[in-house]
């Protein structure tokens, strides 16, 4: 009788330890298919700012040609005979040209421009 | 019963043993055996290699002024195994496509992976297109990045930057001569799709980036290109020449800051124009101003003199005797315009005398006078960055005939070209240094990162800078009232230059009567000169006694010099300097 009774007792410990290979079973094989679905998730996302940025770089490039068409010499002049815009030419009355005895065409220097020297100069000079 | 139980369950087992280790054979056969072929065939399935296009560089002037870009397009490709229904996908597309709808139901019906159905569709159109296509759930149509090239200022500078053909080559220009710099690289992408056609990304594969191509800066400013052409248009409009030219060059560094010829053309048109239209148009592309070589005429003279005062055989102030007008040499007379007694070295180029050039040239020998000719550069290339430069034609002297020291010295029986020409002027103003024309600036990656520069190169000091200013005052007095060429003068600036009236040679022989090429070739200021300019008109239509470089050519130069003075705010000549600072005041021109 006791040995009948001892025969029916529930392996409990070899059930756990079915239990839990079947949970780690499962659970990485729902790992495996969550990870894929975060993968093909991940990937539509990256495919869909691909295109999003493959668009505005195509907009960006549009636009710059169409700035650099708009403002070719050919196209300003066009629209200068419709009269869009006006332009007043600079008359020689008013090139009015600043520059120092002896040194038409050379830079002003330092040893040249003690006249013209900026004050906060000769403060730091000091 | 029991016994019979087990032979069924053995029999069951034994089957189901036999029927997995026939699955397992199989897969193992497809597996290991047959890998090769079934990866291909799923690799050709789903398997892809994307293109990634890499943007063609930008060609830009001195100031990053825009001379050719890309304007985005995109190219409307169909696989026709996805779709399912190509009737529909016809009755979508036909209409904004511009296409007609039984060919393209045709080419949506041929099964083929791969099917071009419009080219070069604007951005806006193939989102529209796009947006349709979604909305009837209609699968196989694909729109593929692609640009197309657009020059925004037309024909400006055309024979400079050149044209593409329809395969994305750069066929003359800078567009041919740097495409491998223009050109960048195209990568690609291994993947996979699914079977909708979408990408799956989780698949990706072997990737290359893409490298766009570089910029190239040229040493052109658009500004001065834009005095050049316009007044280039006036001179065609008033003249109507056959040809005509104009280049801009620094002397100091030999870059070319503008050049333009006519005729013309619109390298926006070439791509769109079919074939024929491109074949008859083909002399309109040639950048005469390298590839066209003409006898220089009197701008020769200046060689001539510049050799002989370099060489001390004659000082400025030497006399020669200009025979009157009439040289008889080897048997045959050489001729002046006016009949010249004794003049001046400084004469002889204010005056343009060929018998005074000529006698220029004798006194110093052919050997010695065809070293200057090649000193300074003629009868090679110059080395511009330009495809189909020619050399031009000047003959060693064991070819010259008896009566070619007295002809070339004027500027016949050599054939050079106009960059030449101005090339040669430029080591008489920069003090005698011979610089190669350069066109390039710099090159540029899409980064911004300059990888190459192109320095000014001397490729010579082809005459002293004391000969080199000899003849600069000489050829000041060209552009006065006393020269040939008063009419070039610019107000406020001290000009120095040298006309030319070439008769043009008959391809039968000899020269054709009447027809002329005139030049004026000048630079300014004369003492410290900003830039160099040739204007040359082949064949102008104007009164026989005023188809003179100076009258034609002469008041070209002075318009655009003017203009180009006041652009680059070249000052004037002072009047009277008062004071310790000086301020003055431009009168009206």
């Amino acid at each position: 009788m006791n040995r009948r009774k001892h025969a029916n007792l529930v392996p409990v410990a070899a059930l756990l330890r079915s239990v839990v290979i079947a949970v780690f079973i499962a659970a990485v094989g729902l790992s495996y298919v969550s990870f894929k679905n975060q993968m093909q998730t991940n990937g539509n996302e990256i495919r869909s700012l691909e295109a999003r940025l493959s668009t505005l770089i195509m907009q960006d490039n549009a636009a710059r040609a169409q700035i650099a068409r708009l403002s070719s010499h050919s196209y300003l002049e066009k629209r200068l005979a419709e009269g869009f815009i006006r332009l007043t030419p600079i008359t020689d009355s008013s090139i009015v040209r600043v520059h120092l005895l002896g040194s038409r065409n050379a830079p002003a220097t330092a040893d040249t421009m003690d006249d013209l020297q900026p004050v906060s100069n000769r403060v730091v000079a000091q | 019963m029991i016994g019979s139980a087990r032979v069924r369950a053995l029999v069951t087992c034994c089957a189901l043993a036999l029927c997995f280790t026939g699955f397992s054979a199989r897969l193992v056969h497809l597996a290991v055996t047959e890998h090769d072929v079934w990866t291909a065939r799923a690799a050709e399935k789903h398997g892809i290699k994307q293109i990634i296009y890499a943007n063609r560089g930008m060609i830009v002037d001195i100031n990053q002024q825009t001379l050719a870009d890309n304007d985005p397009v995109r190219n409307v490709i169909a696989d026709c195994t996805l779709l399912t229904n190509p009737d529909e996908a016809a009755d979508v597309l036909a209409g904004p496509l511009g296409l007609d709808e039984s060919e393209l139901r045709e080419k949506l019906a041929s099964g083929r992976h791969y099917v071009v159905l419009k080219k070069d569709v604007p951005e806006a159109a193939a989102k529209a297109i796009r947006n349709r296509l979604s909305v009837r759930s209609i699968r196989g149509i694909s729109f593929e990045q692609d640009a197309d090239r657009v020059y925004p200022n037309g024909a400006m500078a055309c024979h400079v930057i050149g044209f593409m053909n329809g395969e994305h080559h750069g066929v003359q220009g800078i567009e041919a001569q740097e495409d491998q710099y223009l050109r960048g690289h195209e990568g690609f992408r291994y993947t996979e799709r699914d079977r909708a056609g979408e990408e799956l990304v989780a698949y990706r594969g072997e990737e290359r980036a893409p490298r766009d191509g570089c910029n190239v800066r040229l040493t052109v400013d658009l500004n001065l290109q834009n005095i050049v052409e316009t007044e280039l248009d006036a001179a065609c409009a008033e003249f109507k020449p056959k040809k005509a030219i104009v280049i801009m060059m620094r002397p100091q560094t030999g870059e070319i800051l503008a050049m333009a010829n006519r005729p013309n053309f619109d390298p926006n048109d070439v791509r769109t124009k079919p074939v024929s239209y491109i074949q008859q148009h083909e002399g309109d592309m040639k950048d005469c101003a390298i590839t066209d070589m003409m006898e220089p005429g009197s701008t020769f003279k200046m060689v001539t003199a510049a050799a002989a005062l370099n060489e001390h055989t004659v000082r400025p102030d030497s006399v020669i005797f200009c025979e009157n007008g009439a040289f008889s040499y080897g048997g045959r007379y050489l001729h002046d315009h006016h009949p010249y007694g004794d003049l001046s070295v400084e004469d002889i180029l204010i005056k343009s005398s060929n018998i005074g050039a000529a006698k220029l040239a004798m006194g110093l020998g052919e050997q010695r006078f065809y070293g200057y000719i090649r000193g300074f550069g003629f009868g090679e290339r110059t080395g511009i960055s330009l495809p189909g430069e020619i050399p031009g034609l000047v003959y060693p002297p064991h070819r010259w005939s008896k009566l070619s020291i007295t002809r070339i010295p004027m500027g016949q029986e050599v054939a050079v070209t106009p960059l030449q020409t101005i090339t040669a002027l430029s080591a008489i103003a920069n003090g005698g240094h011979l610089m190669m024309p350069q066109i390039v600036h710099d090159i540029t990656d899409d980064k911004g990162q300059v990888i190459s520069t192109f320095p000014p190169v001397e490729i010579r000091q082809v005459v002293r800078t004391e000969a080199a200013h000899e003849v600069t005052e000489a050829l000041k007095g060209v552009v006065s009232p006393r020269g040939t060429a008063a009419l070039a003068k610019v107000s406020g600036f001290v000009v120095a230059g040298k006309t030319g009236t070439a008769e043009k040679i008959d391809p039968k022989g000899g020269y054709m009567q009447g027809k002329y090429i005139v030049s004026f070739c000048g630079f300014l200021p004369a003492e410290n000169p900003a830039f160099v300019c040739l204007v040359m008109l082949d064949d102008a239509v104007t009164k026989p006694d005023e188809n003179y470089g100076g009258q034609v050519a002469g008041p070209i130069f002075s318009r655009i010099g003017e203009k180009a003075a006041r652009y680059l705010n070249l000052e004037p000549e002072p009047e009277v300097p008062a004071g310790n600072i000086v301020i003055t005041q431009r009168e009206h021109d």
